[in-house]
């Protein structure tokens, strides 16, 4: 394994049977995650972009192995980690941390949220109980929540979403950590106060190093702390590159419709790249590509063939038989023409 | 003629820790054929307004003052059966979360057909179904949807239903509280457009609240921000979203993430204050980058500044 | 600050039931339990007689005697002093019902959060015997156990906490499956905490409300079934006091028109019965905690 990669996963699998058996209705397959690859270095932010559906959540739990992975590999620091017995696990733990969308029920929601902060140092015997009380004073008054022995004492119901996001965040930091997946941590967040948690994850990945994965429907929150994109629809990634580039010059014709549908205060007319319909049931994936239904560039080949994740020029990854020319985006936004055809 | 004006309205939750002011003197005018976008986070008050407008604020909440001018009738003045003739007909109103707003064991046709039954426009179910499947066409799903339950549905389909609904007897005005929160961004987009079509086919009059300004911001003729309980600026899209007179609204679109724009976010510093307790003076002055002495200590009041309302000192200094 | 802090949030905690929703009846439970607590402890003080003393002269105690100044309940047979009796009863009726709700809780929690935490063939094996043990009728259980054991004031403890075991097991089970699920046990697995701080410092303490409510419900319960227990004579035997047992002696009274020596051992299980019940009660609206019983 190359020097500078934390963590390496190849073809991950992750499928929920619902149903069957006595009274269970139909068996059904959900292919939530479907043959996802990728590496991540250390100190690097991916941003894991999708829709409701796409997998991008079951990847961020089954690379913490959150979930058991029903096929791939996981590597994490070159340690194939993918079947390692809970009990070996769990030393590593303290070294890949997660932070869950929801703030109101990732805390228990009767522990002080300083007692909170403080219990991962005290349970893995990095500190005694008072240094982890002094760690965790200091914690909280770097996540912003002053005085910290006002907050020290107070229960989750006490806070607001934006501070309990905070205390999630103390807590996954005070462990030091070297890969941290964070899930949506700002969409549940009001708006005035994302800003302020998105800077708060960046300071502390600057300063420890820290490797992320971003999971986040909305590609203007990606861009914001992203090196990498990677675009995920029905289980697979679809589209992966340096996020700027990838937000500019979109190669995935979903990837086009994502970035001309997210709303946007600075152009508000603008140009909309029209796919057809909503994602299908992951328990019903279409033949070929998974994306031929709704794509306007789809041909015969997209309904028989399933297109591998390809090298497409500059480091980038695109899975499509017929993807969008280079540049064409910025052009289409100005008015020239229609969108390129197949 | 404004189609909709509201004076001074105050809507107060009684709680038993004291009287939550989640909207605090709210006057607002909507002119026919306008898009209104009311943009505000949680605990701005941004949808108790809309259900005011609905008069359907839950217990314990009450309208406490002012009043809510449709098409030249005070709403607040109104009976419960007077009200119930308006609502549906002539104002139609769809919610956030498309699930549970449906009826999961009824058929689509059916739920969307009670409106046309209650209002007396279909005299039997066999009718109200017939019109209930136009008002799906109209909707853009399959007429012969009514016969699916909602399960057979995804989202971005229940939420045309509930539109189908809300439009279906071609109300004058349409509330929209959130509709697309639920959704993902492509879907969200088709059901704006479809909004949008509604409005011009039907010549509606449109409300759409959300948090997120940048939405409200793309289809909109005027915008309301609110800030806990108060409207702090209300004017022409452009002008608001392109040289916001209040520091929140600046605040605001510097906080909303845009591919198009800056990459560094501001945000807002602190908290939004409780309700029962706002602070003295201008509510938004804890969190306010250019607060004086005089925002400390004076509310400031609504005041017209060219084509736009603004409540802040500050702003009224500068011009 | 650390240690002051957290010694305030401990009287805090204690306090709080006789805060917020439910306060009222909490306290009133409350106040209605302790009456009898201080009955039981200061026993001596309070009863004007022994419990197997005659308190009225020879020729009088061949027959029950009406309430009187002297007698405010009146008395039993052989002069026994009825509201003597409940006082010293109380010593009987309070240390059966404790222990067996504090047994039954001791053995039911830690059963059914592991039940529910860990799931499997375990699981399955305790669920089958726990509803097995359930669905019997409580007091023909008890009595059957306690003819097994014999009759002591702790075997009849030992038999009534069989009977509840199965209580605090399923609702502590339930609470545990639902809260297993719950984003704030994932977050302690990816925190790398062992089982057993997960089950002790993020399951316990959130399903410790509900357990204290069914304590109440199950004291409430246990008082009229050691009743009954006593009244066959599987508590004390006779002329040891014990409610139940007196309620026994007295049932022949009924006919001749004597109210008083079933009334008021009748109206002190009641009572008691209603001071759990109302703390329960008032527990569970505190908290909102819906139970099924």
């Amino acid at each position: 394994m190359p020097a500078g990669e934390i963590l390496v996963v190849e073809g991950l699998k992750k499928y929920f049977v619902k149903g069957g058996g006595f009274l269970g209705g139909p068996r059904r397959v959900i292919k939530a995650v479907d043959g996802v690859s990728f590496t991540l270095r250390k100190g690097e932010t991916i941003g894991l972009v999708g829709e409701s559906g796409s997998g991008k959540t079951t990847t961020g739990r089954l690379v913490l192995r959150l979930l058991e992975p029903d096929a791939g590999r996981i590597l994490f620091e070159g340690v194939d980690i993918t079947h390692l017995p809970e009990s070996k696990l769990r030393p590593m733990r303290p070294r890949m941390q997660m932070i869950y969308q929801d703030p109101y029920w990732s805390l228990n929601p009767r522990k002080p949220v300083g007692e909170a902060i403080a219990e991962p140092l005290i349970v893995h015997r990095l500190a005694s109980r008072s240094e982890a009380r002094e760690r965790a004073l200091e914690l909280l008054e770097r996540v912003g929540l002053t005085p910290p022995e006002d907050f020290y004492w107070r229960i989750p119901a006490q806070l607001s979403g934006g501070q309990r996001q905070r205390v999630v965040i103390a807590r996954a930091m005070i462990l030091k950590p070297e890969l941290l997946v964070a899930d949506e941590p700002v969409s549940m967040v009001d708006v005035s106060m994302r800003a302020e948690i998105l800077r708060l994850l960046k300071d502390f990945q600057r300063e420890y190093g820290l490797a992320m994965i971003f999971i986040t429907h909305d590609l203007s929150v990606a861009r914001l702390v992203a090196d990498r994109i990677m675009v995920m629809y029905l289980g697979r990634i679809v589209e992966a590159g340096p996020a700027e580039e990838v937000l500019r010059d979109p190669r995935h014709p979903y990837t086009a419709a994502l970035i001309t549908a997210a709303p946007s205060v600075r152009r508000r007319r603008r140009r909309r790249y029209e796919i057809r319909g909503e994602i299908a049931d992951p328990s019903n994936i279409p033949p070929g590509c998974r994306f031929h239904p709704r794509c306007p560039r789809a041909t015969e080949r997209c309904s028989r063939e399933e297109p591998s994740l390809a090298e497409a020029g500059d480091g980038r990854l695109v899975a499509c038989h017929n993807p969008l020319p280079r540049g064409w985006l910025a052009k289409w936004l100005e008015g020239e023409g229609q969108a390129p055809e197949a | 003629m404004a189609l909709l004006e509201i004076r001074d309205l105050r809507v107060y939750y009684y709680t038993l820790l004291g009287a939550v002011r989640a909207v605090d003197g709210v006057s607002l005018e909507v002119e026919r054929g306008e898009w209104v976008g009311v943009v505000g986070e949680s605990g701005s008050g941004k949808s108790t307004l809309a259900l005011a407008i609905m008069r359907l604020v839950p217990p314990p909440g009450r309208i406490a003052g002012g009043s809510i001018v449709f098409d030249g009738v005070d709403l607040t003045r109104l009976s419960e059966g007077e009200m119930r003739r308006i609502r549906g007909r002539r104002i139609g109103m769809v919610f956030q979360d498309p699930m549970a707003s449906l009826d999961p064991v009824r058929r689509i046709g059916d739920q969307i057909g009670d409106v046309f039954l209650e209002h007396g426009v279909a005299s039997s179910r066999e009718e109200a179904r017939r019109l209930a499947g136009e008002a799906l066409e109209m909707a853009g799903l399959p007429r012969d949807w009514v016969d699916r339950y909602p399960h057979q549905l995804s989202g971005g389909q229940r939420q045309r239903a509930l539109i189908a609904g809300a439009v279906a007897l071609k109300p004058e005005l349409l509330i929209a509280d959130e509709p697309t929160t639920a959704l993902d961004v492509i879907v969200q987009a088709k059901i704006m457009d479809l909004i949008e079509e509604l409005k011009r086919e039907l010549g509606m009059t449109v409300i759409l609240i959300t948090h997120d300004i940048s939405l409200a911001a793309e289809r909109s003729t005027r915008i309301a921000v609110m800030y806990a309980g108060k409207l702090v600026e209300y004017g022409p899209v452009d002008a608001v979203v392109e040289d916001p007179l209040h520091p929140y609204t600046r605040g605001l679109l510097e906080s909303a993430p845009d591919l198009w724009g800056e990459k560094r976010l501001k945000g807002i510093p602190g908290y939004p204050p409780d309700l029962r307790r706002p602070p003295r003076g201008c509510r938004f002055h804890p969190r306010c980058p250019v607060a004086m002495e005089k925002c400390r200590e004076e509310e400031p009041p609504l005041v017209r500044v060219g084509d736009r309302l603004v409540a802040c000192h500050r702003a009224l200094m500068r011009r | 600050m650390a240690g002051e802090s957290r010694r305030a949030r401990i009287l805090a905690g204690l306090a709080a039931p006789f805060r917020g929703p439910g306060r009222g009846l909490f306290t009133a439970g409350f106040i209605i339990v302790m009456v009898f607590v201080v009955m039981a402890i200061f026993a001596p003080w309070i009863a004007p007689y022994g419990p197997t003393e005659r308190s009225v002269p020879l020729k009088l105690a061949a027959e029950p005697q009406p309430p009187s100044w002297g007698h405010p309940m009146g008395t039993f047979q052989l002069g026994y002093d009825v509201f003597s009796r409940i006082v010293w009863g109380s010593r009987v009726v309070l240390y059966v019902v404790a222990l067996s709700a504090i047994l039954s809780m001791i053995i039911g929690v830690p059963l059914g959060l592991v039940s529910g935490y860990y799931g499997g063939a375990l699981d399955r094996a305790l669920s089958m015997v726990m509803d097995s043990i359930y669905a019997f009728p409580g007091i023909v259980l008890a009595i059957a156990v306690a003819s097994v054991l014999g009759p002591s004031p702790s075997n009849a403890a030992i038999s009534l906490s069989v009977v509840y075991v199965p209580t605090f097991y399923r609702m502590v089970r339930g609470q545990t499956l639902e809260i297993r699920e719950s984003l704030y046990v994932e977050a302690a697995r990816a925190l790398g905490f062992p089982d057993r701080v997960t089950l002790l410092g993020h399951i316990l303490p959130n399903v410790a409300p509900t357990t204290l409510v069914v304590f109440g419900l199950a004291a409430t319960d246990a008082i009229l079934t050691e009743a009954g227990l006593a009244f066959f004579g599987l508590t004390v035997s006779y002329p040891q006091p014990d409610w139940g047992l007196d309620l026994r002696m007295a049932m022949k009274d009924i006919l001749n028109g004597v109210w008083w020596t079933t009334f008021f051992p009748g109206l002190a299980i009641t009572l008691l019965a209603l001071g759990f019940a109302l703390m329960g009660e008032g527990f569970s609206e505190r908290y909102a905690i819906r139970t099924e019983r």
